[in-house]
């Protein structure tokens, strides 16, 4: 770490980025005095998502003068981020990044470098995009610091491995892996100490990397505020049990980059507040995000990034409101274990058992619970390429909602890569299925 | 099914066939174990008085699977799931090791959801690599958490005398294995690289003495080649397929080695000394067997491991058989390839589905490859 680059980093964390954020958010204002009236089926726009975007630039923004100032590490979105807070690192979300990419449809053109260096396009998107950063893509999220180290769990998928270990090579720096084995039954005690026992590991190198000693305490901290960050994003996702639905889960898509990359950090506390106050009024005054809300509908896996605005219009002007998702509840439905009197040891159980990492009945159950809690008519199944561990066995979760009651689709595309998804066949699709729900 | 004769030995006395040897099985009333592909403690099977019989490439058309798992998964697994919700045999149980989320979710398709009446397991070997007591001591519990499914599933205990007789019978097997490949890599066998395989692959679906009688008896009867090859190379991939060792034996390239999960990453290359517990000896003989990106072993252990086994056979070149959809494997690929010919081995990927590989481009591509070391 070196003591200008440090100077640079809080300077720009303190005035030059907040002076850019007052900046723009005086622009968008200004914007939004002039955009026009949201759609009639639509309500009107969360008023935190100004906020939202307001604490994503500015992560973004420092990310770029993080190097050389705080120790940084990229993590995957299940990794328990808690212990690499306590030693203050800055972290990067290349899932999230993925993410942001594919929004922004430039899915492709991020992932070219990694396959003209040889990976194949039916790899994951979020990790070619990835490997492509790595290869000197430029996204439009600016450039992404360098890591020091990189953080990665298994618990979502062992493809998160696979990518990771080629960005050890690429940028030669030590890999972490919070290995969790599948949980095919219960959890038993030795894979919980097995886990555990990696977590205390980990402790000497991430001293070492970021030349700070372990202070438990902090630790401990970051772990409340971890869990309390996590209860709270799940409120805010059970407020779409009422009628009409405060949100939709395409806002809840875009609304949960803070409890996935900055889990742990009183900013990311802080706005879930706001948002659960927001949704709650929304409640009280019967603000719904789809107007009439005629069905309400489940989704299951990851979004489809390139499409999330055309769904989101296509589902909402029929009157369909997805009140509910498999996706965005992940990071809410495990961290009540999170108990700082076993800090170790909870860490590993609340990671471990999250939905990815279970057997596919435990899937099942979850969703049939979803189906009765937010009164869901239908759901609708993103068979992602990039995601199989999500993906594979879908077609029977389909089967056993359907005998269920349930009106289902499956929608065979990607989470970034546009070149696997056939417009023509999806909508004709999806014209079918809202046929259907009449 | 159509059978598949097994290898002639020189004597011309034909090895038992999968088929033949699978139907012996059943009419003996020895209960089977179908095991899918990977890395797992066979002994434990065998100690339980079972047949354990891997399931890497069945000859099976595509049926269930299609209404089970995307297309945009592996020709293996989705072969293995059809061969599975198919098979009338004598199989009591499924196992299918942690190898990769495909398989992941294909367990518990079985399991869960389509309730399969069999029993099914899943073996997952730690992958961490930070701390080898905790994972050796992690990998001797998921072998013993094992153990009681296996006995309800085959309806016999395993016993401390059997487990012992199994472990050690395990290691002939290996032995006889590494003696093959050494004969091959000396270059004192002559024979296609489908007959080799045939021989190899023997050993996914017998007991280990009769594997060793059969590998023994290849072995007496083979003398040097009598045709010069073209090249020499290391294979590295998921298994040796059919189609492809076609096209290696036309164009006259000599498998020498191989890097396959099916056969070469599960053996070790040196004999391991046997703890005394038979537990610690399954544990530790998994440990010991070549780095796999299954088990995320170290990119640097992998190139290692293949320029290892490509010098010691003096092959001039490392071909990599890709199966579509893998991305086990595939992620590897720009690595290993990049590292590999920087240290003057030439490399080619082929890419292709299982028993599908004997197609034009493949080899056009394979002589092409040939012709550039020439």
């Amino acid at each position: 770490m070196s003591a200008g680059r440090k100077i640079l980093f809080n300077l720009m964390k303190d005035v030059a980025l907040p002076a850019a954020m007052a900046g723009s958010d005086l622009a968008s204002r200004i914007r939004h005095r002039k955009r026009k009236a949201p759609p009639p089926w639509a309500g009107p726009p969360l008023r935190c998502s100004a906020r939202l975007k307001q604490i994503m630039m500015r992560h973004y923004g420092l990310a770029r003068f993080a190097k050389g100032a705080r120790p940084v590490a990229w993590v995957t979105s299940g990794f328990p981020v808690e212990l690499a807070r306590a030693f203050d690192f800055y972290t990067v979300y290349p899932e999230n990044h993925g993410a942001v990419c594919g929004a922004r449809k430039v899915g492709p053109q991020m992932s070219a470098p990694a396959e003209a260096a040889g990976f194949s396009p039916d790899l994951c998107s979020y990790a070619r995009i990835d490997l492509g950063v790595a290869l000197g893509a430029k996204g439009p999220a600016g450039t992404l610091p360098r890591p020091d180290v990189l953080l990665c769990s298994n618990n979502i998928c062992q493809t998160v491995l696979y990518w990771y270990r080629q960005l050890a090579w690429m940028y030669d720096v030590p890999l972490l892996l919070f290995d969790t084995p599948f949980v095919a039954d219960d959890l038993s005690d030795a894979s919980v100490d097995y886990m555990a026992s990696q977590l205390k590991d980990f402790i000497p190198h991430l001293e070492r990397i970021s030349r700070r000693p372990f202070d438990p305490d902090r630790f401990t901290k970051i772990l409340l505020r971890a869990r309390d960050t996590s209860l709270l994003w799940g409120q805010c996702l059970q407020t779409m049990a009422a009628r009409p639905a405060p949100m939709s889960i395409f806002d809840a898509f875009v609304h949960m980059a803070p409890v996935v990359s900055l889990r742990g950090l009183p900013v990311a506390e802080q706005y879930y507040e706001v948002l659960l106050e927001e949704l709650s009024q929304r409640v009280k005054d019967g603000v719904g995000a789809i107007r009439p809300e005629r069905h309400r509908l489940l989704w299951d896996n990851i979004a489809v990034w390139f499409k999330v605005a055309d769904f989101a219009r296509i589902f909402g002007s029929a009157g369909l409101a997805f009140v509910a998702a498999t996706y965005t509840s992940a990071w809410a439905e495990t961290t009540h274990f999170l108990d700082p009197s076993k800090p170790f040891h909870s860490v590993a159980r609340a990671y471990a058992l999250v939905v990815l990492n279970r057997n596919l009945d435990h899937r099942v159950r979850l969703m049939k619970r979803m189906v009765q809690d937010f009164s869901i008519d239908g759901a609708l199944f993103h068979s992602t390429r990039s995601c199989k561990p999500y993906s594979v066995g879908q077609y029977d979760i389909r089967t056993i909602l359907q005998a269920a009651g349930v009106k289902t689709l499956i929608v065979e595309a990607d989470t970034t890569d546009p070149r696997w998804y056939a417009e023509e066949a999806v909508r004709t699709r999806i014209d079918a299925f809202i046929e259907t729900l009449g | 099914m159509t059978t598949v004769t097994g290898p002639m030995f020189r004597d011309a006395t034909p090895a038992p066939s999968r088929p033949d040897s699978l139907a012996g099985t059943a009419r003996s009333g020895i209960p089977i174990v179908a095991v899918f592909p990977g890395r797992y403690p066979r002994a434990l099977i065998e100690a339980a008085g079972a047949r354990a019989v891997e399931i890497w490439d069945p000859p099976v058309p595509p049926s269930h699977s299609v209404e089970h798992v995307q297309p945009f998964t592996c020709s293996v697994a989705r072969r293995g799931f059809d061969l599975a919700r198919t098979t009338r045999t004598n199989v009591r149980a499924f196992l299918f090791p942690h190898t990769c989320d495909t398989l992941q979710n294909l367990f518990t398709i079985l399991r869960d959801l389509v309730a399969d009446t069999r029993h099914c397991f899943l073996f997952c070997a730690p992958r961490s690599h930070l701390s080898p007591e905790a994972r050796a001591r992690y990998l001797v519990h998921a072998i013993r958490e094992l153990a009681p499914g296996i006995e309800k599933a085959v309806g016999r205990d395993i016993t401390a005398s059997a487990l012992d007789a199994a472990v050690r019978a395990r290691r002939l097997a290996e032995e006889a294995k590494r003696n093959l490949y050494r004969r091959r890599a000396e270059g004192s066998i002559d024979c296609s690289n489908a007959e080799f395989y045939r021989v190899v692959r023997q050993d996914e679906f017998m007991p280990p003495e009769e594997f060793v009688r059969c590998a023994a008896q290849f072995l007496a009867s083979s003398h040097p080649p009598q045709k010069p090859w073209k090249l020499h190379a290391v294979l590295s991939g998921i298994l040796p397929d059919s189609g492809l060792l076609e096209i290696l034996d036309r164009e006259r390239i000599l498998v020498v080695e191989d890097d396959l999960l099916s056969c070469g990453r599960r053996f070790p290359r040196a004999e391991v000394q046997p703890s005394q517990d038979p537990w610690t000896a399954m544990s530790d003989a998994l440990l010991s067997l070549p780095p796999c990106s299954s088990w995320s072993a170290p990119l640097p252990d992998r190139v290692a491991f293949i320029r290892a086994i490509a010098s010691a056979s003096r092959a001039r070149a490392v071909l990599f058989h890709a199966v579509k959809f893998c991305e086990t494997e595939a992620f590897d690929h720009p690595y290993l390839t990049s590292r590999l010919r920087e240290s003057g081995l030439p490399t080619l990927v082929l890419e292709s589905e299982i028993r599908d590989a004997a197609v034009s481009s493949l080899s056009t591509r394979v002589q092409a490859f040939v012709e550039s070391l020439q």
